[in-house]
């Protein structure tokens, strides 16, 4: 195969989305140096740049607080917090959120005059400067509705008709609890993490509904949630939480029941 | 040189808060991505979590005269995605996507966040139902070819096809807003 012969091929495509066998890899490797299998290769790498930028998602704050402890390990720790600490937990998102769109908002404006400086030079680059500021603007509609979550949070923990129903710690787990925020008249409920101790590598907490004597699995979740969201079920006569192998499990390990209490008070 | 270059430069030293900046310029599109392939907000938060350690760790290895840098952390964060699929359905060796969907159906995502956006989302359904599983939902060939039941040979065509409309519609609007910028400049100017 000629070098021509490769980008009318279909096989830099591939080659860029990672979809392509090993054989056809070596087949664009071996043409990789030449000048043009390396333009058309980066014009379809900028294309597909340009269409993951379009469908961008904001993710949530946690994973990048995670990384950051994990590629700088520091002696500041999670442990300690207690129930009470959740509404200060959601004060301080909501203050990240502030911060966050102001970034945001100036990171736009940056590329905005970037985009100007390049503008002359009429490069490619060009439509992935003008995807980012786009994705940057729904990044910042994303945050306003984060807030708005935040504020709903809290408007459920304090709702009228909302009970904290604690989880007590089982002869397994002593010391741990959690804290379920139940209310008979919304679909949803949640559950706050703080009090449960830290999970063995591998696993993962599930929590589960004791409906007529059978377990039904409600949220398989870990310590990175501090607030889980959970399907409000109101036939559920206690709600249990245990120990399971990541990925979570269809019936509960019991001997490795962590938490449970009864949904009434 | 461009601000992702500087950024790497700066990583491959071992600056963090260049790589928390480079995080916040393409955690968003690797997101999308990994959202779109495993449907379930918690798992892709894990494993968006897991790619960007590792390619905080392997970032001497990324050479960018062989790709861009978000081709090789889209990359990373494909195969991750597909080993963690794998390793959740032991059985399902091909890491098929719909598999994964079924065992973690009961987990609601709002479809305006699997649903593709943009010029993607406007390509004729052929060449769109390609790049979407393909390179949205991390499909081999040969699972595109089982889902849509067409000969490997019309993957590449319509592939290829379908990047080259986006490159040059890409191209258009980039010059449409590159004549508006220079309009707006030039007038305030």
């Amino acid at each position: 195969m000629d070098k021509q012969e490769l980008i009318e091929s279909g096989l830099l495509e591939l080659y860029a989305t990672g979809a392509i066998s090993a054989d056809e890899s070596d087949a664009v490797a071996h043409l990789l140096g030449e000048v043009d299998v390396k333009a058309a290769l980066e014009n379809i790498e900028l294309s597909l740049e340009h269409a993951g930028f379009e469908n961008a998602v904001s993710p949530p704050s946690w994973v990048l607080e995670n990384i950051t402890k994990e590629i700088a390990p520091s002696d500041t720790s999670d442990k300690g917090h207690s129930i009470s600490l959740v509404e200060r937990q959601l004060e301080k998102w909501r203050r990240n959120f502030m911060v966050a769109a102001s970034i945001a908002g100036l990171l736009a404006l940056g590329l905005g005059w970037q985009f100007t400086q390049k503008g002359s030079t009429g490069d490619t680059n060009s439509s992935v400067l003008t995807a980012r500021v786009e994705s940057l603007e729904q990044e910042l509609e994303k945050l306003r509705t984060s807030n708005s979550s935040i504020n709903d949070q809290l408007a459920y923990i304090n709702h009228t008709y909302t009970t904290p129903l604690v989880l007590k710690s089982t002869p397994v787990a002593p010391g741990s609890k959690a804290v379920v925020y139940w209310n008979p008249k919304t679909p949803e409920a949640l559950l706050s993490t703080n009090g449960l101790p830290e999970l063995p590598d591998g696993k993962v907490y599930q929590i589960w509904a004791d409906i007529e004597g059978e377990m039904v699995s409600m949220k398989v979740f870990t310590m990175d949630q501090k607030l889980v969201p959970l399907p409000y079920m109101p036939k559920a006569e206690s709600l249990n939480i245990t120990v399971e192998p990541e990925g979570g499990s269809d019936h509960p390990n019991v001997e490795q029941l962590y938490v449970n209490g009864a949904t009434t008070v | 040189m461009d601000k992702t270059s500087y950024l790497i430069k700066q990583i491959k030293s071992g600056d963090h808060k260049a790589f928390e900046e480079l995080y916040k310029d393409y955690s968003g599109a690797v997101y999308g991505v990994i959202l779109k392939m495993v449907k379930n907000q918690d798992t892709a938060s894990d494993i968006l979590q897991d790619v960007f350690t590792k390619a905080w760790k392997k970032i001497n290895t990324y050479n960018p005269e062989k790709g861009r840098f978000y081709t090789w952390i889209y990359r990373i964060a494909r195969n991750t995605t597909i080993n963690h699929i794998r390793a959740q359905k032991p059985e399902n060796l091909t890491g098929d996507v719909s598999v994964y969907e079924t065992r973690i159906g009961s987990q609601k995502l709002n479809d305006e966040t699997l649903d593709l956006r943009g010029k993607v989302a406007q390509l004729e359904q052929k060449y769109r139902e390609i790049v979407e599983l393909i390179y949205f939902k991390g499909f081999t060939q040969k699972e595109v070819q089982e889902q849509l039941d067409i000969p490997l040979g019309t993957i590449k065509t319509r592939l290829r096809k379908a990047i080259k409309t986006l490159g040059e519609v890409y191209k258009d609007k980039g010059i449409q807003l590159l004549i508006a910028f220079i309009l707006i400049w030039t007038t305030n100017g």
